[in-house]
């Protein structure tokens, strides 16, 4: 045959399908949309790539390009992090683990069509979505705030931009000036993650500021690690900490950005820097995939599938799922669990009972530790607790600092479990 | 008997990771102070047979502190070690002869066999 470019082409065309043909495993490679990048998107995404061993074709959507780690985010701001090292790519992801990572939006679901719409105008096709999209806010939970305000009052709940421009606030607040927080109701991200913060400004300002004051605005009658954090205030930041809690005003705050107002009980105060966290809710793709019900997304604890469409799953804070906080080391357990039900489903894999544990650690200074966690089990009606534990008050200067130090080998575990 | 055998294991462990790095083996010591004395595995649980990829399953649940690659920063390193130390480890935990409450939290709900199977994985890991 004489070779004109004709025949080249298709010849070559030949060649390309046969090379990729082992790779490929042919068109019917079962497929899975992960949507979110985080805790429990990217662990998942990689157990079902890492797990599957190429069986499975899967693909991970997330808009950023970087992933800023919430946790230890307050440790940046206490000044124990810099800000690059708690910053993530997705770069193993794909080369390691074949994943197809997408920096886009989701924007639709259309969930009898099985199919993912992207902001950039693509579209994914999937047999099994996975949702882990992480938390939006509830509009209106604090009258006088809306997303516009969030350069003025940031919220640093969802980190990155926004955990460097609350560190710039605080650090370039006046003397004897005022950082002020507004906590937020249950259920929200992070039970612990307020005071953890709290702790982490009081020990910067403390260094910088020693003048300044801490008001928390509290809409709770008490929260995570109470006991443990009003020790350590006491103890390293005496008389720099207030906490106007439910019944004083605390709950029902508005604020006014425009004169960084907050409005407790009908009185105005004026304050430095306002750290606004509002209420929260699953992240805003959940709802549009219509497996919602009020602002979470409920779930079988046995497979974290939805309980409104089998094909679909949830992880993490978006998930109303039962007795796990939402943290990233549950967004991380609940993935492995999906993992292993979702190959199950797609592969036939073994499945084992699902099983699932969270700590959370918190710094309240340097070298003083705390944490509590717990395990859980699931049953047909939610994930629930089997046993837990918590630090102590008036424990040993050591025991303390082993816990801060525990919990740097948990960033470093938890972060490679999630990113390869 | 096997006390004996695994402290001299435990003692060797102890000093490779001393040579890869001294706060590794910081917590091992800090924790084997706990340990009390006469502690032992009975020989029927030393000689379960753990199922590997049972293990690997198990395993997710540890390497979210644990580093799967063997980084052992503030809490140490479980890849590579002898299944009978490693064995004898979970059991000294699960037994509340070892104190750490994360570790007993996790051990109290895992069978002789789970043991076994995590053992001979993390084993199997050689980083
Ligand atoms: C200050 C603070 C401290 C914390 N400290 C700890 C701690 O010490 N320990 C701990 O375990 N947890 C901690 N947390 C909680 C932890 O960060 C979250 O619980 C965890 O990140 C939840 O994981 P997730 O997968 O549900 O969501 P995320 O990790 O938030 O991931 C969601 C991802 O989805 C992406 N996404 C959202 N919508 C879309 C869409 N439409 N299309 C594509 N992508 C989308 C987002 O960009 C994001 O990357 C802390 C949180 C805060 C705020």
């Amino acid at each position: 045959m004489k070779l004109n470019r004709r025949n080249f082409i298709s010849a070559s065309a030949g060649i390309a399908a046969t090379m990729s043909s082992p790779i490929v495993f042919g068109a019917s490679r079962p497929k899975v949309v992960v949507i979110g990048g985080g805790a429990g998107g990217a662990t998942a995404a990689r157990y079902i790539a890492k797990d599957s061993k190429g069986a499975i074709d899967v693909t991970l959507v997330e808009p950023t390009r970087s992933y800023y780690t919430c946790f230890f985010s307050n440790l940046y701001l206490g000044g124990f992090r810099d800000f690059d090292s708690i910053g993530h790519s997705y770069g193993k992801l794909a080369s390691d683990f074949g994943i197809n990572v997408v920096h886009d939006w989701a924007v639709d679901v259309d969930s009898s069509g099985k199919t993912v719409s992207l902001a950039g105008g693509g579209t994914l096709n999937y047999d099994k979505l996975i949702l882990s999209p992480g938390i939006d806010f509830v509009d209106n939970s604090v009258p006088g705030w809306d997303l516009s305000s969030q350069n003025k009052m940031p919220h640093s709940y969802k980190a990155g931009s926004q955990t460097q421009l609350l560190n710039a606030q605080i650090e370039n607040m006046r003397q004897g000036g005022t950082y002020c927080m507004v906590a937020p109701p249950n259920p929200y991200r992070c039970p612990p993650g307020p005071y953890e913060r709290v702790s982490m400004v009081a020990h910067k300002l403390k260094k910088i500021n020693p003048s300044a004051k801490i008001l928390i605005l509290e809409p709770k009658p008490k929260f995570s690690k109470q006991g443990l954090f009003e020790e350590g205030w006491n103890k390293h930041y005496a008389g720099m900490i207030e906490m106007i809690g439910p019944e004083m005003g605390g709950k029902g705050v508005e604020v006014r950005p425009a004169s960084m107002e907050v409005i407790v009980d009908g009185e105005s105060e004026k304050v430095d820097v306002c750290n606004v966290i509002p209420a929260m809710k699953a992240g805003k793709i959940a709802e549009l995939a219509g497996v919602t019900d009020g602002n979470w997304a409920p779930t079988i604890a046995h497979t974290m599938q939805s309980r409104k469409n089998s094909d679909i799953h949830i992880l993490g804070d978006a998930a109303a799922q039962g007795d796990m906080p939402k943290s990233g080391f549950s967004a991380n357990s609940q993935a492995k669990v999906c993992a292993m039900a979702v190959r199950g489903e797609l592969t036939d894999s073994k499945v084992f009972p699902a099983k699932f544990s969270n700590t959370c650690w918190s710094l309240v200074d340097t070298n003083d530790g705390i944490k509590v966690g717990a395990s859980y089990e699931a049953t047909d009606e939610k994930i629930a607790k089997v046993s837990g534990f918590v630090s102590k008050t008036g424990e040993d200067a050591s025991v303390r600092k082993a816990t801060y130090e525990e919990s740097l080998g948990w960033y470093a575990g938890i972060t490679s479990d999630m990113f390869g | 008997m096997y006390n004996l055998i695994m402290k001299s294991l435990i003692l060797v462990l102890s000093i490779s990771i001393l040579c890869l790095n001294p706060f590794g083996f910081y917590v091992l010591a800090s924790e084997q102070v706990n340990e009390e004395d006469g502690f032992e595995v009975s020989d029927e649980i030393l000689a379960i047979v753990g199922d590997i990829d049972y293990g690997e399953y198990l395993s997710s649940e540890c390497t979210t502190c644990h580093h799967a690659q063997g980084l052992d920063e503030g809490i140490p390193s479980i890849t590579g070690w002898p299944i009978e130390s490693f064995v004898w480890a979970l059991h000294s935990y699960k037994s509340g002869a070892r104190n750490h409450p994360i570790m007993e939290m996790i051990t109290q709900r895992l069978s002789n066999e789970e043991i076994a199977s995590l053992a001979i994985f993390f084993e199997s890991i050689n980083n």
